[in-house]
């Protein structure tokens, strides 16, 4: 926004979002209440929404304005960030509060939601600036986007008023549907009014990760084959399917998680710097990594892809099922819950480095991390006066929980003899700071708000990953015979994992 | 858990050379750290961020100064040094002594997270503190000076100002009058800091937002260039914020020339004529520093701020729909971990400081450029 207000000149670390109204579709669904209204309340208590704001829900459920705020509140009082809730703000921001009852596939739902927004145009000054948050079943997408383009409630390509769309994962479940959708967005909006949503992008490690690389002279330099072994990145999950079987027999691991939350970590760990933080400028280097991933050789998938499925077992002191005996899971269900990559970058700084993505359920803690696992010193001085028989300096970066970066070097033990141990230096994030990190909702829905699209996803990333995740469903949908090893929940799964990197002399670290 | 822990490093009475064995306070620290991990037989890590100095000279401001810094280092690790000196007091003229403040980590190991050494003078004993500070100082560390209580006369500091802080942290909030404010330029000319932060800065910031947004689109700026008469209530002994406050104005509103007709009753040369200002005292001064801000134009246009309890502003406007903001009051502590940060290199502050002090009776007329240079360091 152009500083034309004299008393906006020099203040510092604050953007100045436009006044505008944010309709939730799927309001009455959990994101809403878990998420999405407790960031946007915490945002106005910390005043980093506009003084003219609004918020509307949209739903088939049946409610009025009183009740859509009392649930609101509810949801505020458990989940907000600001807890307890003030009641002074609270009185303020519920007025600003209201609710639509309609269908996603109901012109005159749309209707009712267009007169609303016009009225509170003109009782609250909001300019006609509309963000649109599809918290919807993506099915209902393509539904959505038509009919706020018939109802003349988006308008392509114009700048002002904004109008923007934002849109939750999955986009599309594989690479045809994924253009798909992206052309029928297109067909309404420009790509600079789609927010794809990745909510792993607003967490404050995951930016961190840029900072760390790009803000300091000392790591950068190592960033690349010379000095880097290979890649772990790793996010793993203690908990089970919780109850979504329906959706988690149509998905899968690899679609849920690595499709868009690991290969935005993966991109971002192996991107080039880009020339300024704008959003296309950071985008465009992502894309070149998506783009580079050597394609899996064809009937050579099990020497680059493993996954499982979590049998019985005990995680955190608890039973854990089998995923076959999970609620809504076929009992002969070959849906995987872990999966495992080794992937290579074909480009000057990566080639020849493996990069190892695991992604899984049911695994003995939650933990999301990158590693880079350094190159060996050229000659062993120190020979067998290494406590570890392999011990490489590992640079981790902790993704959740414990935010933080680690190093791990090699260091002399006291005493009169010259034994050496790995120890680590280590950066906490809650326990170096103190102060508690927004929550990425909170970040994302303000960038969306003030038009920053850095941390969204463009639609040429999601096509390029679905481009290489593709190929791998592909040869899973040709070869259903398969058998999809199973490993005991409360481990870090099965076995052919470990032969992935053990054929290049690797192994996973030990979170 | 704290762990007190009180030596006598070095006492000398009157008449011989006094001296502190520095080593032994590190040797005392280390042996806290020892402590802290025998009493639960878990690890120890240590981290420090910034060494912080708390500069009590007034009575009363010690105690200030502790809650201050246990505020602070919960959220960035620190050495902690307080200097407390009191000039009549009777004992030794320089003693030290230490304290280890520690809390518990997720991982479960205990992480250190201040380490606090109080450094008591007496007399003239406070001539030995800056070499003490320069001992003490933990290395490639940044350091902060913040002066507790009333901003203090430079002359007061002595070379305790000149040992190289990377920032200087002031609090104008109960400074008696203009006369106390142009304390802070002196100060910071002084001390040649880079980063000057005034908690009273921060503490305005809910109104100075406040304000601002009342003039983004689709209000525009329009009706500040008309402005006739602005009230300010603040607390009693709150007129340095008022200052302040209005020194933000004359600057970002290019006033040409601010002057005190009395000590509450203020004008403002503008292009478009002199604009009144009052300043009214509040008997609920509230957390912000004012409690309530109004403007009104030549055309009759009025807008009103007032704070209505530690977390929203009312904001009522002739030219705007009513509403109610979110306005989270911080705690001091919590002011100065912002100090610490980002917020602590606002150049704003140096220009609405500047601004500020025209309305101090003993300072010469300034031009509108004069002086830039130095309010842009």
């Amino acid at each position: 926004m152009d500083v034309v207000n004299p008393l906006r000149a020099g203040l510092t670390g604050t953007r100045f979002p436009e006044p505008c109204a944010a309709v939730i579709f799927g309001a009455s669904g959990d994101l809403t209440r878990r998420k999405l209204v407790p960031a946007l309340y915490t945002l106005a208590a910390e005043r980093l929404l506009p003084p003219a704001f609004a918020i509307v829900g949209f739903a088939r459920q049946g409610m009025t304005d009183a009740e859509f705020r009392s649930e609101m509140r509810k949801a505020c009082d458990k989940y907000a960030r600001h807890r307890p809730v003030d009641d002074a703000l609270w009185a303020s921001f519920e007025q600003g509060l209201h609710y639509v009852r309609g269908d996603y596939d109901e012109p005159a739902a749309y209707a009712r939601l267009g007169a609303l927004l016009e009225r509170l145009d003109a009782e609250k000054g909001l300019a006609g600036n509309r963000i649109f948050y599809l918290s919807t079943p993506p099915s209902t997408f393509p539904v959505a986007l038509h009919q706020l383009g018939t109802a003349g409630l988006v308008q392509r390509g114009r700048p002002k008023p904004f109008t923007r769309v934002i849109v939750e994962k999955p986009f599309g479940i594989n690479l045809e549907t994924a253009r798909t959708l992206n052309r029928q967005a297109l067909e309404v909006l420009d790509e600079s009014q789609i927010y794809r949503i990745d909510h792993y992008l607003g967490k404050e490690t995951v930016q961190n990760l840029m900072v760390l690389r790009f803000a300091n002279g000392l790591f950068e330099p190592l960033w690349n084959h010379r000095y880097v072994d290979h890649v772990q990145i790793t996010s793993a999950e203690s908990l089970g399917i919780e109850g979504r079987g329906g959706y988690f027999e149509q998905a899968g691991i690899l679609r849920d998680m690595v499709q868009n939350h690991l290969f935005q970590v993966l991109a971002i760990t192996a991107m080039e710097p880009p020339v300024t933080l704008q959003a296309d400028d950071l985008r465009d280097e992502k894309v070149k990594v998506l783009k580079a991933l050597r394609p899996i050789p064809p009937g050579r998938f099990d020497e680059f892809v493993v996954r499982g499925q979590y049998g019985r077992g005990s995680v955190g002191g608890k039973k854990q099922v089998a995923y076959r005996e999970e609620p809504g899971v076929a009992p002969d269900s070959n849906r995987e819950t872990y999966v495992a990559l080794k992937l290579h970058i074909d480009n000057w700084r990566w080639a020849g480095v493996p990069f190892y993505l695991r992604s899984a359920k049911a695994m003995p803690k939650k933990v999301t991390e990158v590693a880079l696992v350094f190159t060996e010193a050229p000659l062993r001085l120190f020979g067998e006066r290494f406590a570890a028989e392999h011990s490489p300096n590992v640079l981790a970066i902790r993704i959740q929980p414990d935010e933080g970066v680690s190093l791990r070097f090699g260091a002399k033990v006291p005493g009169n003899t010259l034994d050496i141990q790995p120890v680590n230096m280590e950066f906490r994030y809650g326990t170096s700071f103190g102060t508690e990190p927004p929550e990425a909702y909170e970040r994302l829905l303000l960038d969306a708000i003030v038009g920053d699209q850095a941390l969204f996803t463009r639609g040429d990333e999601v096509e390029a990953s679905w481009r290489f995740i593709g190929r791998i469903l592909d040869d899973w949908a040709a070869r259903t015979d398969a058998p999809v090893p199973a490993y005991e929940s409360g481990t870090w799964g099965p076995s052919e994992a470990d032969l992935l990197l053990k054929r290049s002399g690797h192994a996973w670290r030990r979170l | 858990m704290t762990q007190p822990s009180r030596e006598k490093l070095e006492h000398f009475t009157g008449g011989h050379e006094v001296g502190v064995d520095v080593a032994a306070i590190e040797r005392e620290l280390s042996a806290l750290w020892r402590k802290a991990s025998q009493d639960g037989h878990l690890a120890v890590s240590r981290a420090c961020a910034w060494n912080l100095v708390f500069c009590c000279l007034e009575p009363g401001s010690h105690p200030v100064a502790k809650t201050l810094a246990e505020g602070v280092v919960a959220a960035v690790p620190s050495r902690t040094l307080i200097v407390h000196h009191q000039p009549r007091a009777e004992g030794a003229e320089v003693e030290a002594y230490v304290t280890a403040h520690c809390r518990l980590s997720p991982e479960g190991g205990k992480l250190l997270c201040a380490e606090e050494i109080t450094i008591e003078s007496r007399r003239t004993g406070f001539a030995h503190v800056p070499a003490l500070l320069r001992a003490l100082l933990v290395p490639d560390i940044p350091a902060a000076l913040v002066c507790v209580g009333r901003p203090p006369e430079e002359r007061a500091l002595g070379d305790a100002l000149t040992l190289g802080f990377d920032q200087l942290v002031v609090d104008t909030r109960h400074a008696e009058g203009p006369s106390e404010l142009s304390r802070i330029e002196r100060l910071w000319a002084k001390s040649r800091v880079s980063r000057l932060a005034d908690l009273t800065w921060l503490r305005l910031s809910p109104f100075r937002l406040a304000l601002a947004g009342m003039f983004d689109p689709p209000n525009g700026p329009e009706p500040l260039s008309r402005l006739r008469r602005i009230a300010v209530t603040c607390a009693a002994d709150g007129l340095a914020t008022a200052q302040l406050f209005v020194g933000w104005l004359a600057h970002a509103l290019s006033w040409r020339r601010l002057r005190a007709n009395s000590e509450r009753e203020w004008e403002a040369a503008t292009s478009a004529g002199p604009v009144e200002i009052t300043v009214a005292p509040s008997t609920e001064p509230g957390p912000f520093g004012l409690s309530e801000v109004s403007l009104v134009t030549h055309r009759d246009e009025r807008l009103r701020l007032k704070q209505l309890s530690a977390a929203a502003l009312d904001i009522d406007a002739s030219f705007a729909p009513a509403r109610r903001i979110g306005a989270y009051a911080h705690t001091d502590a919590e002011l100065l971990v912002a100090a610490l940060g980002t917020r602590g290199r606002d150049r704003l502050y140096g220009q609405a400081l500047r601004r500020a002090l025209e309305l101090s009776s003993d300072a010469a007329p300034r031009g509108e450029d004069e002086g830039a240079a130095e309010a842009d360091r």
